[in-house]
């Protein structure tokens, strides 16, 4: 056996470092082929040195699994409860007495329309006598897991309310946080918009909407029909349009960047997931793909936006 | 003789499996934590894109859990997995051109493995430039065979191929290596 064919046949092995018999002898006698095994070896152990960007997904995707909240919001936010004995449509009254700008309009058109959303998937969710339907109650994490609405994989999950105008005197009356996580969510995104003071805290308020808004889609998009999907992918496409685009291009130019940046990178995010989502689920492919091409056809704005102000 | 390769299963994964396969998602869960970082470093390799690998893992994840129940008992999980995965990552790669990421400048230090083994900073620049730019079916095989020391047949299962086609593509990696990182004799 000469060097060359030594060679190749160290290259073409499964493990260079334990070559056959014939490599072997000729190894024995040969200083500059076992250099170059040295060097295979080296190399293979090195590639597993490069590094890669870190990423968190694998923790949001086991906690989706879980079926916990799916994927946690940019930043964390605390979720005001209202005090006991208040009614919980008070931020929102007074949220809407404030609402004198369009995109408030649009968010409380998408906070109305979600309640009624929620109100009849709630409805459907729960049997005639309040108890979870029997393919609900399968989940094995049933007893240990908070109650949530449904799942992202399908199964829908427990939820404690009763249906409205059941009386039940062993049962709480229903807390808002517990009905559902989106209601959870569109609450705290009412009672940022009711604090907004300026244009800017108003884009971020909506764009926490609009997240809250595809999240809920995907987490759905496995087990709802695709009328309702669909309806809320309409939600989304509403809150972009006529809330953060309408009020991004009343930002100060030089506010613009500083305020767009992020709602870009979410836009740029949602569009590639719900695209990808959207390849895999041919059932809510629609609403994926409304919100899909509502959040790219906001980024590109958004971007431009943001490239004026630059110049 | 070829030696075995290693194993990397998890030591009672047919277990979950076949918990995953009757609805239980918490061992499903556990799968991912297994998988997910291997998974991800591949396609960070062959996509260049983090987010790209991040949603193509995510999507291989969330497609083997809806088909688990369809997995046969006893066949490779990993091998079925990243099938998926390059399978995702193909219509990935045809449904959009992306923008390629320059490899990270500051390399970690971290030395893994004997010492006698270790590169140097620019040797590894080198290597990670070469991998970047071997040709993506030669680097999806290359990949799997260095850091997942899958076997030929395993790769071939992976990536759909003959196993003499797989032997074939880490050899011209290999090769293609060798010379980008000054090793090849002549």
């Amino acid at each position: 056996m000469n060097c060359q064919k030594c060679q190749q046949r160290l290259m073409s092995t499964e493990r260079p470092e334990f070559p056959d018999l014939k490599v072997q002898a000729h190894l024995a006698i040969c200083a500059a082929c076992r250099e170059f095994q040295r060097n295979v070896a080296k190399l293979e152990a090195n590639v597993q040195r490069i590094p890669i960007p870190p990423t968190d997904a694998k923790a949001r995707l086991v906690r989706e699994i879980l079926g916990q909240p799916a994927l946690p919001l940019p930043k964390p936010r605390i979720l005001r409860a209202p005090p006991s004995g208040t009614p919980h449509t008070v931020p929102l009254r007074q949220w809407l007495r404030r609402a004198q700008w369009t995109g408030a309009a649009a968010a409380a058109v998408v906070l109305i329309g979600c309640g009624i959303w929620f109100g009849m998937w709630l409805a459907r969710t729960n049997t005639p006598d309040g108890t979870v339907p029997p393919d609900v109650a399968k989940g094995p994490e049933q007893t240990s897991k908070p109650p949530q609405s449904v799942d992202p994989f399908g199964k829908k999950g427990t939820s404690k309310n009763k249906k409205p105008g059941k009386k039940d005197d062993n049962i709480a009356p229903p807390v808002l946080a517990d009905a559902t996580p989106l209601l959870a969510k569109l609450m705290a995104c009412d009672l940022k918009l009711a604090e907004a003071e300026t244009t800017g805290d108003k884009v971020k308020a909506l764009a926490e909407l609009a997240d809250a808004l595809q999240m809920e889609t995907q987490m759905l998009s496995k087990s709802a029909p695709p009328a309702e999907l669909n309806k809320l992918a309409g939600f989304f496409k509403k809150v972009i349009d006529d809330g953060i685009v309408a009020r991004a291009k009343e930002l100060p130019m030089g506010e613009r960047v500083e305020v767009l940046k992020d709602v870009a990178a979410q836009l740029t995010k949602t569009t590639n997931e719900t695209a990808l989502l959207a390849q895999s689920s041919p059932k809510s492919a629609e609403a994926l793909r409304t919100i899909s091409s509502a959040a790219r056809d906001g980024d590109a704005i958004l971007q431009k936006l943001m490239q004026e102000a630059a110049e | 003789m070829e030696a075995t390769v290693r194993t990397v299963q998890l030591p009672n994964e047919h277990v979950l499996i076949h918990q995953a396969q009757h609805g239980d998602r918490a061992a499903f869960a556990q799968l991912v934590e297994h998988y997910w970082d291997r998974l991800y470093r591949w396609l960070c390799h062959l996509s260049h894109d983090r987010h790209a690998a991040e949603d193509i893992a995510q999507e291989a994840f969330m497609k083997a859990l809806t088909a688990i129940a369809s997995f046969r008992t006893g066949s490779n999980f990993q091998a079925w997995l990243f099938r998926i995965a390059h399978n995702a990552f193909a219509n990935h790669v045809r449904a959009r051109k992306r923008v390629r990421q320059a490899f990270p400048e500051n390399l970690a230090s971290t030395d893994q493995g004997p010492a006698e083994l270790a590169m140097n900073k620019e040797t590894m620049l080198l290597l990670a430039r070469a991998v970047g730019r071997l040709p993506t079916e030669f680097r999806a095989a290359f990949l799997l065979r260095a850091e997942e020391e899958m076997s030929f047949q395993t790769i071939a299962e992976v990536l759909e191929i003959t196993e003499e086609t797989a032997r074939w593509r880490v050899f011209k990696a290999r090769q293609k290596l060798m010379t980008a990182c000054g090793f090849a004799q002549d």
